[in-house]
C-alpha cells in the first residue's frame, strides 16, 4: 500500500480554533495506509513546507495530504514545493478543512468530526492517484489588447516596448477612450490631451502594434497560448495612406449630427474625425449617418477631396489573427440618465453629466474651455453638483460606489471656480471618499480655498423655473429641506461597464459580477487575471477606478502577459479525461457533451481522440460516458466511490 | 363585462361623483363595475412598520372576500388602491405574513362565510383597466366629444404611483397613464415638473399653510405650462389642491387659479354624459368657466 502523510494545519486560530487539530493527527496515526500524521500552526510558512519535505524523507512518503485551506489557495504552492525534492506533484491532495469547515461550523466537536471525514475522503482518493507529469503546450507569443482606452494602451505599449507584437483593436474610430475626453485631471490637474495624446501616437506608430479601429472580435477559438481570434473591422471609407486629415471633406457633408466625442454638445459631420487628436488622424465615414455610402446620391465629399481618398468601395473584413495572450481593457460607461427621471436630464437643457462637464471645460471642447451652459449659451453664475447619481442606491439603481466622483467633482467645482470667479458652486455629497495619495488635500483644498458650498445630503428632485433650475434636497447635517436656485446641475452618474462587455465576456468565457464588471481570479492576490487562462483583464471594464488605477493595473496585466511569453512552453494540469479503448463503444456521447471540442471520434481507428491541449478537466464526458471507458487522471469512477464510501461509513 | 369593484369610504361620501362618473362612463365602454359584496375600510393608509400586521387585516379580508367571486378587484380612490395594492404585494411576497394574517382572520371572523386568503387577487386601478382591457388608442373611437386640444395637467400624487417596485403601475418619476389618457380623449396633456409632487396630504389638518405651500407650488407649474385645467384620482390630492387656492390668489396676485376635475369627470365628458351627470359643481374652484370657454359645454 501507498505510504501516506497527512499534515492537519491549524491556520493560526482560523482552523485550530474550531477544529481539534491534534486529535485529527491523532486519528490518522492509526489510519489504514497512513504512515506519518502530524499538525503544525502554519504549513505554507517556510519552515512548515521544511517539515513536510524533511518527512517525505524520514518516511519514505509516496502520497502526501494537506489538511489546510482551499486548494484554489495553496495547491500549486505544495505542490511546487514537494517538487523540489523529485516526488510528484499529483500524489499530493488537499483536504479542504477552513472554508469547507472551520469557517463554517460553529460546534467543535461537529467541526473536528466533519475535518476526519473530509480528510479520509481525500485519504482515498489519493491511494487511487497516479504520477503525472504535466502536459506541455507551445505558446504564440502575440498578444491581443481589446480596448483603446488609456488601459489598454499602456498594456499594449509595456508589451510591444519587451520586443512583443500586439494586436490593439478599438471599436471606436480613434483611441484614447474616455481619458481623451477628460479637460483637466485630478489630483495634478495636468490636460488631460497633452499626457494622454503622446502615448495615442506612440503606441500607433510603435513597430510591434497592430491596430484596429471601428473594429470588434467576434470570434475566439482555441485556448492559453494558442488563440485564434477573428476580428471584425468596419470600413472607414477613405483610404488611410492618402487622407491628410485637412477636413475639406467635413465641410461641404451636408448631414449633421450630435457628435458623440463632444457627448452631443457639439455637431459633427457624416464624415468626420471624432477630435483633432484622434488617432489614427484620418477623417472617415458614419455610415448610419452618411447618406448613403454611394456618390449617386451625394458625392459631396469625394468632390472635395483633392487627394482622391474617399473610397466608397471598401468592404467590411473579418481578420483572422493568432495569439497567445488576451488582455480585455473595455473601460466603462455612464449609468443611464435616463432611468433617473427625477433630476430632468433629457428634459432640461441645463441638467448634464459629467462627461458633458469635461468638455465644456475642455479647451478643445464646444465652448473651447469657457463654461457656457447649453441652453443659451450664458455663463452660469450658480452651478449645483450632484453626486453618487445612480450609486450607492440599492433600492432603485447601483449598490456600489463609484469610486471617483468624489473626486472629478471636487474637480470639476475647482475648474469651475478658477474659470467663473463670481460664480457659486454647491455640491451635494453623501460623504467624501478621497482616498489615494493627495487626494484628500485635493478635496480640502477645493472647499476651504475655493469656497465650495458642500451639502451632505441627496437630491430629490431637480426642476426649471423661468430660467433657471430648481434643485430640491436635504441638507442632512442642519436637518433642513433646501431648495437651491442653479443656472446648470452636473449630475456624476454612476460608472457602469462599457455596453457590450457582457457580450464580449460571453464569448471570452470570462465571469462578471452582478453588475457586469469583469471577474478577477482573485480579489486580492490575482487581481488582473480572469479565470480563462491567458485571458487578463485590466482597466475600468473590471471595476470603477481612477487614472493612476487603471495604469497600474494595465502594467500588471502586461507584466503577467510577460511572464507567460517569458517562458517557451506552459505546462498544463494533466488530470485530463482518457478513453479507455476496450470499453469504449464509440456512442460519441463524449464527443457531444464536451464545450471545449477536446474530443472526436475517428471512425477508422474506431477510437475516441483526446486532445490533451484542449481538454480542461470538467469531466462532463466522464459523467456522460455510459460505458466507464472515459475515466478523468487521478478522479476515476472507482476513486469517486471509494470517496463517497469513506464519507458514508460504509467503508 | 362586469368586474368586481371596490368603492372605499370616500367614494361613497365626499367623493361620489368620482364613482358616479366612473360608473357611467364605463357603461360606455361596455364594463360594469360592480360593486363587491361586503367590503369594509380599506385600511386607509399602509403601515410603514415592517411588523405591523395587523394594520394589513383590513386590506387582507376585503381581499380574501374578492377572491371568491374572480381573481381581479378595480378600485379608483389612490389611497384605496395603494393599501390594497401594498398589502397584495406583501402577502404575496412573504408566505409567513400571509399565514399569520390568515390566523388573525380565523379568529377575527366578521362573517361566518369569511375564508382565508390565497394571495390570487390581482389589484388593478381604473386607469390600468381602461388601459390594458381597452386600450389608450381603442378609447378613442368611444369619444363623442374630444377635448379640442384643452390643455390639462394630469396629476398623479403619491399613492397611485409610489412605491413603484410595489405597485408597478409606472415610473414613479415619470408616470405617462394619466398624460396618456388625456391625449387619448383629445386634450394637450402638458408637461410641467410638479406632476408628482406632494399635496401635503394629512398636513392640512395641522398645519395648512404648508399645504397651501405645497398646492402654490404644483398649480403655479402647471398654469405655467399653459394648463387651463387639472384631473387626478386622488379625493385627497383634490380637496387639498382646490380648497386654497382663492387665499393663496389674494396672497400672490399674479397666481389664476386652476380648477381640478377627477379623471373620470373629463373622461365622462369625452364620452358624452350630459352635463349634469358630470357633477362639476363639487369644487371650490369652478370649472365650468374654462370647459365653456373652450366650447365643451
Ligand atoms: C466625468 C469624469 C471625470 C473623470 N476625471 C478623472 C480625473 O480627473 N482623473 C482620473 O484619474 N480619472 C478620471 N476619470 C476616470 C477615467 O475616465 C478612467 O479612469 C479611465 O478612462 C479608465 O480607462 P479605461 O481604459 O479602463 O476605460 P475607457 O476610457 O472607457 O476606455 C475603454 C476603451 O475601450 C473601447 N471599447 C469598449 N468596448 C469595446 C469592444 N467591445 N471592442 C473594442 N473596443 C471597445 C472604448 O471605445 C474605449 O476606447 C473621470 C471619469 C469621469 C466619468
Amino acid at each position: 500500500m501507498k505510504r501516506i502523510g497527512v499534515f492537519v494545519c491549524w491556520c493560526g486560530s482560523n482552523i485550530a480554533g474550531t477544529v481539534d487539530v491534534e486529535k485529527v493527527a491523532e486519528h490518522f496515526r492509526t489510519y489504514p495506509g497512513v504512515v506519518h500524521a502530524e499538525s503544525y500552526q502554519y504549513l505554507c510558512s517556510e519552515p512548515g513546507q521544511k517539515i513536510i519535505l524533511n518527512r517525505i524523507k524520514e518516511h519514505g512518503l509516496k502520497g502526501v495530504v494537506i489538511a489546510a485551506c482551499s486548494p484554489t489557495m495553496h495547491e500549486s504552492t505544495f505542490r511546487n514545493t514537494v517538487q523540489q525534492i523529485g516526488f510528484n506533484p499529483f500524489q499530493l491532495e488537499i483536504a479542504n478543512i477552513r472554508e469547507q469547515v472551520s469557517w463554517v461550523t460553529e460546534d467543535k466537536d461537529s467541526a473536528t468530526s466533519k475535518a476526519i471525514t473530509s480528510i479520509s475522503q481525500i485519504v482515498e482518493k489519493l491511494k487511487g492517484n497516479e504520477a503525472l507529469d504535466p502536459i506541455q503546450v507551445p505558446v504564440t507569443k502575440k498578444a491581443l489588447v481589446i480596448g483603446g482606452g488609456i488601459a489598454g494602451i499602456e498594456a499594449a505599449l509595456n508589451i510591444a516596448k519587451a520586443g512583443y507584437k500586439v494586436y490593439l483593436v478599438e471599436k471606436e474610430a480613434t483611441i484614447g477612450g474616455h481619458m481623451a475626453q477628460l479637460s483637466e485631471t485630478f489630483p495634478t490637474l495636468d490636460c488631460s490631451q497633452c499626457i494622454l495624446t503622446p502615448k495615442m501616437v506612440e503606441v500607433a506608430r510603435h513597430p510591434n502594434v497592430e491596430l484596429y479601429t471601428l473594429s470588434k472580435v467576434t470570434k475566439i477559438e482555441g485556448f492559453i497560448g494558442n488563440f485564434k481570434v477573428t476580428v471584425h473591422k468596419e470600413p472607414d471609407y477613405v483610404k488611410r495612406a492618402d487622407c491628410t486629415a485637412c477636413g475639406d471633406c467635413a465641410e461641404v457633408c451636408p448631414v449633421e449630427v450630435p457628435s458623440e466625442f463632444n457627448q452631443t454638445l457639439k455637431y459633427r459631420k457624416a464624415i468626420y474625425i471624432p477630435s483633432p487628436q484622434a488617432v489614427p488622424t484620418i477623417y472617415h465615414i458614419d455610415p448610419e449617418t452618411c447618406l448613403g455610402i454611394n456618390p449617386i446620391k451625394c458625392n459631396k465629399c469625394a468632390e472635395a477631396c483633392e487627394r482622391k481618398a474617399i473610397d466608397f468601395d471598401q468592404q467590411p473584413e473579418d481578420i483572422l489573427i493568432e495569439v497567445g495572450a488576451i488582455v480585455v481593457a473595455t473601460g466603462y460607461d455612464l449609468y443611464d440618465k435616463e432611468l433617473m427621471a427625477e433630476y430632468g436630464y433629457g428634459r432640461y437643457q441645463d441638467v448634464i453629466d459629467g462627461l458633458q462637464f469635461e468638455r465644456i471645460l475642455s479647451a478643445s471642447g464646444p465652448t473651447e474651455g469657457k463654461v457656457l451652459r447649453p441652453s443659451d449659451g450664458t455663463v452660469p453664475k450658480r452651478v449645483v453638483f450632484v453626486q453618487c447619481c445612480g450609486s450607492r442606491d440599492p433600492e432603485h439603481h447601483k449598490a456600489y460606489c463609484s469610486k471617483i466622483c468624489c473626486m472629478y467633482t471636487a474637480k470639476h467645482a475647482l475648474l469651475y471656480k478658477h474659470k467663473v470667479h463670481d460664480g457659486k458652486a454647491t455640491v451635494f455629497y453623501m460623504d467624501i471618499r478621497a482616498n489615494g495619495k493627495r487626494y484628500e488635500e485635493f478635496v480640502q483644498n477645493a472647499i476651504e480655498h475655493e469656497h465650495i458650498s458642500y451639502l451632505r445630503g441627496r437630491v430629490s428632485k431637480i426642476y426649471q423655473e423661468n430660467d433657471h433650475l430648481v434643485v430640491m434636497g436635504a441638507d442632512t447635517l442642519s436637518g433642513k429641506r433646501v431648495e437651491i436656485e442653479a443656472d446648470l446641475v452636473v449630475l456624476a452618474m454612476a460608472m457602469v461597464p462599457g455596453k457590450g462587455t457582457m457580450e464580449l465576456a460571453k464569448l471570452l468565457k470570462v465571469g462578471y459580477d452582478e453588475n457586469g464588471f469583469l471577474n478577477e481570479a482573485h480579489p486580492k492576490l490575482r487581481p488582473v487575471e480572469s479565470l480563462t487562462g491567458g485571458v487578463f483583464i485590466a482597466g475600468a471594464v473590471q471595476a470603477p477606478k481612477d487614472i493612476p488605477e487603471t495604469v497600474a493595473q494595465a502594467s500588471g496585466a502586461a507584466s503577467k502577459v510577460l511572464e507567460m511569453f517569458g517562458q517557451d512552453y506552459l505546462w498544463k494540469e494533466p488530470t485530463i479525461v482518457d478513453v479507455d479503448g476496450s470499453l469504449c463503444s464509440m456512442c460519441g456521447n463524449c464527443v457531444l457533451v464536451c464545450p471545449y471540442g477536446a474530443r472526436s471520434l475517428n471512425k477508422e481507428k474506431h477510437i475516441v481522440e483526446v486532445n490533451a491541449v484542449l481538454c480542461e478537466s470538467c469531466g462532463a464526458c466522464a459523467a456522460a460516458c455510459p460505458t466507464g471507458a472515459a475515466q478523468q487522471r487521478n478522479l476515476t469512477d472507482k476513486q469517486i466511490v471509494d470517496m463517497i464510501e469513506v464519507a458514508l461509513e460504509i467503508k | 363585462m362586469k368586474v368586481n369593484f371596490y368603492p372605499g369610504c370616500t367614494l361613497k361620501t365626499k367623493a361620489s361623483n368620482l364613482e358616479r362618473t366612473a360608473k357611467a362612463s364605463m357603461a360606455i365602454l361596455g364594463i360594469e363595475l360592480e360593486e363587491m359584496a361586503e367590503w369594509t375600510c380599506c385600511g386607509a393608509n399602509f403601515s410603514l412598520a415592517n411588523d405591523n400586521i395587523m394594520k394589513m387585516a383590513a386590506p387582507i379580508r376585503n381581499l380574501a372576500r374578492a377572491e371568491k367571486v374572480g381573481t381581479e378587484l378595480v378600485t379608483i380612490c389612490s389611497a384605496c388602491y395603494n393599501v390594497l395594492k401594498r398589502a397584495n404585494y406583501a402577502v404575496k411576497n412573504d408566505s409567513e405574513k400571509l399565514e399569520k394574517l390568515n390566523l388573525f382572520l380565523e379568529d377575527g371572523k366578521i362573517q361566518d362565510n369569511d375564508d382565508q386568503y390565497h394571495g390570487k387577487v390581482n389589484v388593478l386601478h381604473l386607469l390600468e383597466l381602461i388601459k390594458e382591457k381597452i386600450g389608450f388608442d381603442n378609447l378613442k373611437k368611444y369619444i363623442k366629444k374630444p377635448l379640442n386640444g384643452l390643455k390639462v395637467a394630469p396629476y398623479y400624487g403619491c399613492q397611485l404611483i409610489r412605491p413603484q417596485k410595489e405597485l408597478e403601475i409606472e415610473d414613479q418619476e415619470a408616470p405617462e397613464i394619466l398624460h396618456n389618457l388625456i391625449d387619448a380623449l383629445g386634450g394637450d396633456a402638458v408637461d410641467y415638473s410638479m406632476d408628482t409632487e406632494c399635496c401635503g396630504s394629512y398636513v392640512e389638518v395641522n398645519r395648512p399653510k404648508e399645504v397651501w405651500l405645497a398646492s402654490y407650488r404644483i398649480l403655479r407649474q402647471a398654469r405655467a405650462a399653459g394648463a387651463k385645467i387639472m384631473i387626478t384620482s386622488c379625493p385627497l390630492c383634490l380637496y387639498n389642491l382646490d380648497k386654497h387656492q382663492f387665499d393663496i390668489e389674494k396672497e400672490h396676485s399674479d397666481f389664476k387659479p386652476v380648477p381640478i376635475l377627477y379623471f373620470t369627470q373629463l373622461l365622462g365628458l369625452a364620452l358624452g354624459l350630459p352635463e349634469e351627470e358630470l357633477e362639476l359643481n363639487g369644487t371650490k374652484v369652478d370649472p365650468r368657466p374654462v370647459l365653456k370657454e373652450s366650447g365643451l359645454l
